[in-house]
């Protein structure tokens, strides 16, 4: 049995956020034109069918997932959004390339369908969220342990360091921290 | 050592095979940690440290010491979310009489973490100081020097480290199986008897009376 090398990544900015490293085809999707009348989340979530064949001359520019278009999209990892993207590359039933041209009829119609696709897609990207998350329980065992264990520590900082050290007083901010977080979870239950 | 029960490390899953978490544990280990790290430097010092396993095991505070100075390699006062993990995995594979296992897994991890000294090559006082840690058998490292050791110091370099991982290994994986060898023929003659009760029961209930 060969060793495994412990990397485990401390690296806060690895998870749960968007990330280049997260299966984008080097950078090229089937970029597909938005509509105007379409509401902003379902730009939201449609962010990876970019602008890139609307816009003349760029030709297959990758797209950077820090790109100021897409900044209301930090809310949504491309994790989340990768999942929602079927793996032909493209969202069926949002093919909306060269859907300007299209008549008023055909837009209605699509317009139901799509919003009745957002609505599913909606509640697959709650569902992918909810599944990062750690469950409650667990996270409320977390919480009561670390607030213990914090709170001894503090005792020993003010009694080795003093009460108006600043490491003092950074983990009495988190103590204080912990403690509304423990307080409203109790009052919400 | 004992990992108190309830607690937030008792509940996570140490691979029996690889003797690693799972990412999905990873990812909860890294939030606890997160939360213990008051002063956001992605480590820890030796005050949250110590409360942290005061809190967790039942090592006592010079047990504690020894186990932070051995995790602070550079001797900066701080302990990184990797060694961190390493520790919980210790704690978890003693806590699942997994501490062979461990070893012959990671082996160059643990020799680097007994080599305190850092002149690499371990001996008995090493496994001696860490015993608590790693659980490591008298006998065994008696029985290790005996048939395998070779030079006269009778402290091990990596390679040796290595080859006493795995004779350990084997030594337990032999003694887990007479244990189960053992707890089957346990369960065999009690199942035995209770068979033989229960025919005996059946044939005197079935026997007529004796008339007077």
């Amino acid at each position: 049995m060969e060793e495994e090398p412990f990397n485990a990544s401390s690296d806060h900015g690895s998870l749960g956020q968007a990330s280049g490293h997260y299966g984008l085809p080097s950078g090229r999707t089937q970029a597909t034109a938005p509509q105007p009348h379409l509401s902003m989340r379902l730009s939201e979530v449609s962010w990876s069918l970019d602008q890139q064949q609307k816009l003349p001359g760029d030709g297959g520019k990758p797209i950077s997932l820090r790109n100021e278009d897409s900044s209301k999209l930090e809310d949504l990892d491309q994790y989340t959004l990768l999942e929602l993207k079927p793996p032909g590359g493209r969202t069926p039933g949002i093919h909306l390339e060269g859907v300007d041209s299209e008549p008023e009829i055909q837009n209605e119609h699509f317009s139901e369908s799509l919003s009745s696709t957002w609505e599913s897609a909606g509640f697959r990207l709650y569902l992918a969220e909810q599944q990062k998350k750690l469950p409650l329980p667990l996270k409320e065992l977390m919480e009561t342990e670390a607030l213990e264990i914090l709170t001894k520590a503090l005792k020993s900082y003010r009694s080795k360091i003093g009460e108006n050290h600043y490491l003092t007083k950074e983990l009495q901010r988190s103590v204080e921290e912990l403690q509304r977080r423990r307080r409203l979870l109790w009052r919400s239950q | 050592m004992k990992v108190k029960e309830g607690s937030f490390v008792w509940y996570l899953y140490l691979d029996k095979i690889y003797c690693l978490l799972s990412v999905r544990n990873v990812k909860a280990l890294l939030e606890y940690f997160r939360l213990l790290d008051v002063h956001h430097k992605n480590t820890l010092n030796d005050v949250l440290f110590y409360h942290f396993l005061s809190y967790v095991t039942n090592l006592k505070s010079r047990q504690i010491r020894m186990v932070f100075d051995m995790f602070d390699c550079n001797a900066v006062g701080e302990i990184g979310f990797e060694e961190f993990y390493l520790l919980v995995c210790i704690l978890l594979s003693h806590q699942n009489h997994l501490e062979e296992q461990f070893m012959y897994c990671h082996s160059r991890h643990v020799f680097r973490l007994l080599d305190i000294n850092g002149e690499q090559r371990i001996g008995k006082v090493n496994f001696h100081l860490y015993r608590f840690l790693f659980n490591i058998r008298n006998e065994r490292l008696k029985e290790f020097f005996q048939d395998f050791h070779s030079s006269e110091d009778r402290r091990l370099n990596y390679n040796e480290f290595k080859i006493y991982t795995i004779f350990a290994n084997e030594k337990s994986k032999e003694k887990q199986r007479e244990r189960m060898k053992e707890d089957k023929r346990n369960r065999f003659r009690s199942q035995l008897k209770k068979v033989m009760c229960q025919i005996a029961v059946s044939r005197f209930l079935r026997r007529p009376f004796p008339q007077k």
